[in-house]
């Protein structure tokens, strides 16, 4: 692809406007945009009752699903990605949670939630909890969802599993941030995991 | 010559066969297809942690038929002689280059990581995880490689990229030279001097990196 072209081209068009700086027809417009759209060098957006907009780059668009996108699938409130995230291979909503839980950004870590009215694998989810040694932080979370949104029911076996890896020492998922709330104490208390969330944070996620 | 696609199915397969979860960090030629500034590369640059992590990743592309080759005629012959320099692996026309916690005198440094821009994962029974440095830190890395296409890929970068912050670069630059690499600022000026020619680069930042602000 001619990078002087595409670098001329750069930003946002509609086909109004590309037809505009490169004098071609509707038709031959429509065309230019599948053909960039196709050696991924376009990107659309809008359509429906709003204006199609084109965006054009010189360098090409990545494609794919990752954290990111599921996360943002199910939240109330979408996350800005902290960067771009992308996964070849299988990837469900309960690696996802996992590692958006590793992160440990408040913000994707409370939309993240949102996943646990969406988890068909608990057996996953168990697996990769075990994996990553943060079992009881997925207890506390799934307990702390569940009185703050609607959640599948988690099965008792893993449940119970879970329990017994309740800590000695006071897990802290984000340092320093600390819960205000009776009823979220009493959830950190029983796991030993410090909950970050708020009663402000719960009454948001409703 | 390895394609964006091919390069996804090769991972994807060493992904297969790794016997533990690998983290590793693109820097070269690959980098740059995970950001579209060029479609196909001929050498995988990455870098990693630890030497456990490089041994993992080393068997599984030895089981795909990769062998190991000499540095001579890629690197200049100063930088063979260096400490940490890479465990090169080829198969074909294209090649590893795998380097472990310092690319010659520089280090992967926190910055660095925490500047990465992009994270792939590769998903199999272990998974291989590929972060993406950032253009800036691609930049610099390429100037202190100086092996025979890498001004070519600092020209692409620059030329396709309408945001790139110099000042970024040369913070590293001055990182690296107080923690131990000794040409960070030397192998940077001169790319920085070639580039004039080509693209305009404010006096400031040769200030900086001569000290001078």
């Amino acid at each position: 692809m001619n990078q002087y072209l595409l670098k001329k081209l750069e930003g946002k068009h509609t086909v109004n406007s590309l037809m505009a700086v490169t004098h071609l027809t509707k038709a031959s417009a429509l065309n230019f945009i599948a053909h960039l759209k196709k050696l991924r060098y376009l990107k659309t957006s809008g359509g429906g009752r709003q204006k199609r907009i084109y965006t054009i780059s010189p360098k090409q668009f990545t494609e794919g699903t990752g954290m990111f996108t599921i996360i943002n699938a199910y939240a109330k409130n979408p996350v800005v990605p902290a960067f771009q995230h992308i996964v070849h291979g299988n990837y469900g909503s309960e690696n996802a949670f996992i590692d958006a839980l590793l992160l440990k950004d408040f913000r994707i870590l409370q939309q993240s939630l949102y996943i646990l009215n969406h988890i068909k694998k608990w057996k996953l989810l168990h697996a990769l909890a075990k994996k990553h040694n943060i079992e009881p932080i997925v207890g506390a979370l799934y307990d702390f969802a569940r009185i703050a949104i609607k959640t599948r029911r988690m099965p008792d076996t893993m449940r119970n599993s879970l329990i017994k890896k309740r800590p000695k020492k006071r897990i802290e998922i984000i340092p320093a941030l600390r819960t205000n709330d009776k009823e979220i104490k009493s959830i950190s208390d029983y796991w030993n995991v410090e909950l970050p969330f708020s009663i402000n944070d719960k009454e948001d996620m409703q | 010559m390895i394609s964006k696609e091919d390069q996804d199915t090769l991972l994807q397969l060493v992904s297969r066969y790794i016997k533990k979860d690998v983290v590793c960090y693109a820097f070269g030629g690959n980098a740059m297809m995970y950001y579209g500034y060029k479609n196909a590369t001929k050498d995988v640059d990455v870098i990693f942690e630890s030497e456990e992590e490089r041994t993992i990743f080393i068997d599984a592309i030895m089981h795909l038929g990769y062998k190991q080759m000499s540095m001579t005629g890629v690197y200049i012959e100063g930088l063979c002689k260096e400490k940490h320099k890479p465990l090169m692996f080829t198969r074909g026309d294209e090649r590893f280059d795998l380097f472990v916690s310092k690319i010659f005198q520089t280090q992967l440094s926190k910055t660095m990581k925490e500047r990465a821009v992009a994270r792939h994962d590769y998903v199999n029974a272990c998974t291989l995880l590929v972060y993406v440095l950032s253009k800036e830190d691609i930049v610099f890395l390429k100037s202190i490689t100086q092996r025979e296409k890498d001004f070519d890929d600092i020209r692409a970068i620059i030329e396709k990229e309408s945001h790139f912050s110099w000042d970024i670069v040369i913070d590293e630059a001055l990182f690296q030279s107080q923690h131990g690499d000794g040409w960070a600022i030397l192998d940077l000026k001169e790319t920085m001097n070639r580039l004039k020619k080509i693209i305009f680069i404010k006096k400031e930042y040769f200030d900086r990196l001569y000290g001078k602000k």
